[in-house]
């Protein structure tokens, strides 16, 4: 049983366009509504593997129906603190003549000190039916670096190991907590660990090693296709063919998905990697989110290929 | 049909350490009219509705009319107040009726109809595992995947 956190779930709004032009009236050709925020995503790919998933964090109660709905019916367990200040909105607008995405984010709501403590009583109990907890995506206003930290604390004293998908901004305090995976996201980063990196591949593979020498298993990702995997044994490229052109919304929580599936059957890091590139490229042959099912995923474990990185 | 196949897969509850402010926020913020209470182990050990908290207030005037004023309402939220910091093991209904998800549904219906529930806790060797609602009864035979002869 995997429990997924998403302190900051989103309803995501696809608006797709035929020619979208920013300042003018645009007619939307089609729509569609997903709970969003990165844990959320990632427990509903898991639940499309078969996988038993729990999602927690926090809704506003106008939101919660849908949200909460539509994870049952994905057949993910819901237990959400339900809090006063009202659920963020995302806009992904689609411009389907030219491929073009328009995001537009929502900061999401302001979470009491009342509502963080509700949400970590019921936390610690989750974490009592669970092997491993993913925490991925963005803090809601109220809720501090410490306040994140604690649920790492919390977690590691209840034996349950951590996944965590991160940004470079959160990236020490989150390895101070030993982590048993963290997926990095450089692509907008310049630096990993106080070091300046270049785009360069090579200075990749040397970040690389520096999260090699914090974690047991990191995973930066360079682009949608390209990964570099550490681990106590060493550096790996992960490459993902048939991504391009594609659908690379969401490609992050696949791959993090794919890894909590395998992680979860205690399959080797070279078994993990592939399934979490083979989520990904499934997942990017889908119009919008998610994928449907483990017969998508299979197909695509022989187009992930890894090569061991000679130090 | 079984539990499994009509029950909500939520797991929203209380903890027995829960204060009486925290359940009333708890309750105001979620579209259940009562909710499990659970130990430490995720074991449901009671379940509280806003049937309860109300009763906690006006015992007699419920028991006996079944209703109550908006007047009534106002002496609430002074006596939360007093009772505000109390745990909800002191007001909530004890040895609370649970099924399983492998029960035939006929055994829900029955439940509802004797007892007057309106959810119903569903366990897994007591373990909270999800709830089932008077209306998904409803929902599962206007759907066709329950006879009249079940319901």
């Amino acid at each position: 049983l995997i429990l997924t956190v998403t302190l900051n779930p989103a309803v995501d709004h696809f608006v797709l366009s035929d020619h979208f032009t920013p300042a003018k009236l645009n007619r939307v050709k089609d729509l569609e509504r997903h709970p969003g925020g990165k844990g959320i995503n990632i427990a509903v790919m898991l639940a499309k593997m078969g996988v038993d998933v729990i999602s927690t964090g926090f809704l506003n109660r106008s939101s919660s129906l849908f949200v909460q709905q539509y994870l049952r019916d994905n057949g993910v367990t819901t237990s959400f603190t339900h809090i006063a200040d009202e659920t963020r909105h995302n806009y992904f607008i689609i411009d389907e003549a030219t491929g073009n995405l328009t995001v537009i984010d929502e900061e999401g709501p302001t979470v009491s000190k009342g509502e963080f403590n509700l949400f970590l009583q019921n936390y610690k109990s989750l974490l009592k039916r669970v092997n491993m907890v993913v925490i991925a995506g963005s803090n809601p206003r109220g809720v501090e670096d410490q306040d994140w930290c604690q649920l790492f604390e919390i977690a590691n004293h209840l034996g349950v190991k951590t996944a965590v998908n991160v940004q470079e901004d959160k990236l020490m305090i989150c390895l101070d907590k030993n982590p048993y995976l963290v997926l990095l996201d450089t692509r907008s980063s310049s630096e990993v660990l106080g070091k300046k990196i270049e785009k360069e591949v090579d200075q990749k593979q040397a970040a690389c090693r520096i999260m090699g020498e914090k974690t047991l298993f990191s995973i930066l990702t360079l682009d949608y296709q390209n990964y570099m995997v550490s681990t106590t044994e060493g550096c790996n490229e992960v490459n993902l063919s048939d991504m391009k052109n594609r659908n690379q919304m969401f490609s992050g929580d696949a791959m993090m998905a794919g890894l909590v599936y395998s992680l979860n059957r205690n399959d080797d890091v070279k078994e993990a990697v592939r399934w979490g590139g083979a989520v990904a490229i499934a997942n990017s042959s889908n119009r919008i989110k998610f994928i449907n099912s483990m017969d998508e995923v299979k197909p695509c474990l022989d187009k992930v290929s890894i090569r061991e990185v000679q130090s | 049909l079984k539990v499994r196949d009509i029950m909500t897969r939520d797991l929203t509850a209380v903890h027995k350490d829960n204060t009486m402010r925290e359940v009333v926020n708890i309750l105001a913020n979620q579209p259940y009219s009562g909710v499990p209470v659970i130990d430490e182990h995720n074991k449901v050990i009671g379940f509280i509705s806003v049937k309860d908290v109300l009763m906690s207030e006006f015992p007699e005037r419920i028991s006996k009319i079944g209703t109550f004023k908006l007047q009534d309402f106002m002496n609430l939220a002074r006596q939360l107040d007093y009772i505000g910091e109390s745990k909800v093991v002191n007001f909530m209904s004890v040895n609370p009726i649970t099924v399983t998800e492998d029960e035939p549904v006929r055994q829900v219906v029955d439940l509802v109809v004797d007892k007057g529930l309106k959810i119903i806790p569903v366990v897994r060797d007591g373990v909270l595992v999800g709830l089932v609602e008077r209306i998904e009864l409803c929902r599962a035979y206007m759907d066709n995947r329950m006879t009249a002869d079940e319901l």
